[in-house]
């Protein structure tokens, strides 16, 4: 069967038969990423991590003293299964409302938009002010005694810690700075990566010589030092708000400041590639402006390359947060993250305590894959020559 | 159609160039040096009357696009000048003398047409709002406004006035050259430059575009300036034809004179090569042997010299100027 055939025989699969309704790149898009089977265990696989971080405080605390407090959690198994029911619930709707061709764009916008929403609002809490504990839970037993190193067991599915914590508590938790460094960070390098990289391609001579010579210097800082010399030095400045130095806005900010060099390339690239195609010269001869020449007209065209880097971007980020958190120069303890979890886990792994280690490292491994799968996924679903093949 | 075939050259011309050339410039090194110049056009004139068809000919290379381009300032001209007279009578303006803001002013008379058929669509936007961009960006029309005359020049180029709200995918190379047409006509222009505007359609298609562009032509009065190497198609087409060669013109001339009383042996040999339809007639064909000149380092003398069969030394020494009546039947040789 030739491209042409498949490709048309997708289009009849999205229209259900031949409609009036014109298809556009959104059906064709949505109609290949649907066959791209990991990617969508892996959009379905963030949907439920992003909506288990986003209403972390609600799973986790629920003691009814305080919605914050110290107290223990009693994570019930008929409170698992309904909290993973209801999340497994919203990650399949927002899988289904980004997929499906009659809500399309706008349902998955206003979700993305809702969810960013919320999260940016409620994460605010805990990155800001990191010393209130409710993500420490430590569980006393009958007699009040802390119960530290437990092994997972019914009540507590993932165990405890060496000082005593809900390793499930301080995993949903970790999720939170993790996920919101790689938002900051996708959003970020997205900005940067596109300005800097648009304006190099359009404008080509001095302006793209600097600005590329610049990428480049920034793409010749060697990563992992210069993040830990900045987190060091990052609390010490006064000029700062205060909510870049503690926890994970100021690592976000700052790993989001070193990785967009490669976007600007590859936008760059695109830009330089864009604006020879004819179409753009007939833009240029009806007499558009070189603004409306970028936006409309080139902007548009590479945005598939744009999308699929920043998310394989975000998951560099969350990693790389995670790296520095083990290091112990990113977000700084009792704060969790994942990376924080996998240091302190990896200490007492040793005598065989296992649990906080595996699961920590689980959750940030899987994660990123999940992101790694999307990526793909979307580089796949956003190229225009790819076939669609039925498995 | 009109003819301008013999007379002098008309005051009232649409489109007079001289001297037009592009230079790309090639830079080398850390510092980029400018070490030379690829001489894309190097001196073309030639003049366009009302409601003509001027086709450039000549083999890939010789910068009949480029001309084509250069003209309507998609490239900076490096030198030369091009008269444009709006209407007959009005003052002429050197378009290559407005700057960009000036210029967008005369983008809406000055049009063209691609040959890639599907690199001249953008693929993120519907057809509709391509061909209605002309006319959004010159704030001519908006709104229901807009969508009525993007319908109607969609139906002029015998397409559906319904296909405004898709994208270009969804449709067949000759159908997306109509669009292009569309979009070109979509500002009343008095000239559109054809590049290569039906070289990459199907012989039938080829026929219905070519024959749209007549009657688009006789309705609207429109000047045409036909890029092509098919030379049939020119034959059919075009009021005069003028022959490139490595950045310049080598002969000009009405079609008929063209084809007819070919005088320089590059045009000879170009129209030999025409294939006849006729098993019984023995080809009389002139192969050209050799490649064409670098358009970097042209040759002092005729720069067809090396391959011309009739070359004398004169040839090779200095370029032959322009013989034949002032827009009329010319050519450059030495040998005439």
């Amino acid at each position: 069967m030739t491209e042409r055939e498949s490709a048309s025989e997708a289009i009849l699969d999205v229209a259900e038969g031949i409609s009036a309704e014109p298809i556009t790149q959104w059906d064709l898009f949505v109609t290949r990423l649907r066959r791209h089977r990991l990617a969508t265990i892996a959009f379905f696989y963030m949907g439920f991590i992003g909506f288990v971080a986003l209403l972390a405080p609600l799973f986790t605390c629920q003691k009814d003293d305080t919605f914050c407090g110290r107290g223990p959690v009693e994570m019930s198994g008929l409170t698992t299964v309904l909290m993973l029911a209801t999340a497994l619930l919203v990650g399949y709707f927002a899988y289904r409302s980004f997929v499906s061709k009659l809500r399309g764009m706008a349902v998955a916008l206003t979700f993305v938009t809702v969810v960013l929403g919320i999260f940016l609002v409620s994460s605010w809490g805990l990155l800001d002010v990191p010393h209130v504990n409710h993500y420490a839970d430590q569980l006393p037993d009958e007699s009040g005694r802390i119960l530290v190193n437990i092994a997972p067991r019914g009540s507590i599915p993932l165990g405890t810690d060496d000082l005593g914590r809900d390793v499930l508590a301080r995993v949903i938790h970790g999720g939170r700075a993790s996920l919101a460094v790689g938002l900051v960070v996708g959003a970020l390098v997205a900005l940067l990566g596109t300005v800097i990289g648009s304006l190099a391609g359009y404008y080509p001579g001095v302006v793209d010589q600097s600005l590329m010579r610049f990428t480049d210097l920034v793409l010749g800082l060697p990563l992992l030092p210069v993040a830990i010399v900045v987190g060091r030095v990052l609390p010490e400045l006064q000029f700062l708000p205060g909510f870049l130095k503690q926890g994970a806005w100021g690592i976000a900010v700052l790993v989001g400041l070193l990785v967009w060099g490669a976007l600007a390339r590859i936008v760059r690239a695109e830009f330089l590639s864009l604006r020879e195609k004819e179409f753009v010269e007939a833009a240029r001869a009806a007499g558009a402006s070189d603004r409306r020449i970028i936006f409309r007209h080139i902007l548009p065209n590479a945005l598939s390359p744009i999308i699929v880097q920043t998310t394989l971007i975000v998951g560099t980020a969350i990693i790389l947060e995670a790296a520095l958190s083990f290091l112990g120069f990113g977000v700084r303890p009792p704060i969790p993250t994942w990376g924080g979890m996998a240091a302190s886990g990896a200490s007492i792994a040793v005598r065989g305590f296992w649990w906080e280690l595996v699961f920590s490292a689980g959750a940030l491994i899987s994660t990123v894959l999940a992101i790694n799968f999307i990526g793909d996924g979307l580089r796949d679903a956003l190229d225009p020559t790819q076939t669609i093949e039925r498995k | 159609m009109s003819s301008t075939t013999q007379s002098p050259v008309a005051t009232d011309n649409l489109l007079e160039v001289k001297g037009l050339q592009k230079y790309f410039p090639i830079h080398k090194g850390v510092l980029s040096r400018h070490v030379g110049d690829v001489k894309a056009v190097d001196g073309l004139d030639f003049h366009l009357g009302r409601q003509e068809t001027l086709s450039l000919v000549g083999e890939s290379g010789c910068g009949k696009t480029t001309a084509g381009r250069t003209l309507l300032r998609l490239y900076d001209p490096t030198g030369g000048s091009a008269f444009y007279r709006p209407k007959a009578g009005d003052p002429p303006i050197n378009l290559f003398r407005l700057g960009q803001r000036e210029m967008r002013e005369y983008r809406r008379d000055l049009q063209i047409i691609f040959q890639d058929p599907y690199g001249s669509l953008n693929p993120r936007i519907t057809v509709g709002n391509t061909i209605g961009e002309a006319l959004r960006v010159h704030g001519l029309a908006r709104g229901s406004e807009l969508s009525d005359r993007v319908e109607q020049l969609l139906e002029r180029v015998g397409m559906r006035a319904e296909v405004s709200n898709r994208y270009p995918h969804e449709f067949s190379g000759g159908q997306r050259q109509r669009i292009g047409i569309a979009r070109a006509l979509a500002l009343n222009p008095k000239l559109i430059v054809c590049d290569e505007a039906v070289s990459a359609l199907d012989v039938s298609i080829q026929a219905q575009v070519i024959n749209l562009l007549k009657d688009l032509q006789s309705e609207y009065g429109l000047s045409y300036i036909f890029i092509a190497h098919d030379l049939s198609v020119v034959r059919y087409l075009s009021d005069r034809v003028a022959v490139m060669y490595l950045g310049r013109i080598v002969e000009i001339g009405a079609t008929a004179e063209i084809f007819g009383n070919a005088q320089h042996p590059y045009t000879k040999a170009l129209l030999s090569a025409i294939p006849i339809p006729d098993p019984r007639r023995r080809a009389s064909h002139i192969p050209l042997i050799g490649d064409v000149p670098s358009p970097i380092n042209p040759p002092k003398g005729c720069h067809f010299a090396a391959r011309c069969s009739i070359a004398e030394d004169r040839c090779r020494g200095e370029y032959p100027a322009m013989e034949g009546p002032e827009g009329g039947h010319q050519a450059a040789c030495h040998l005439l």
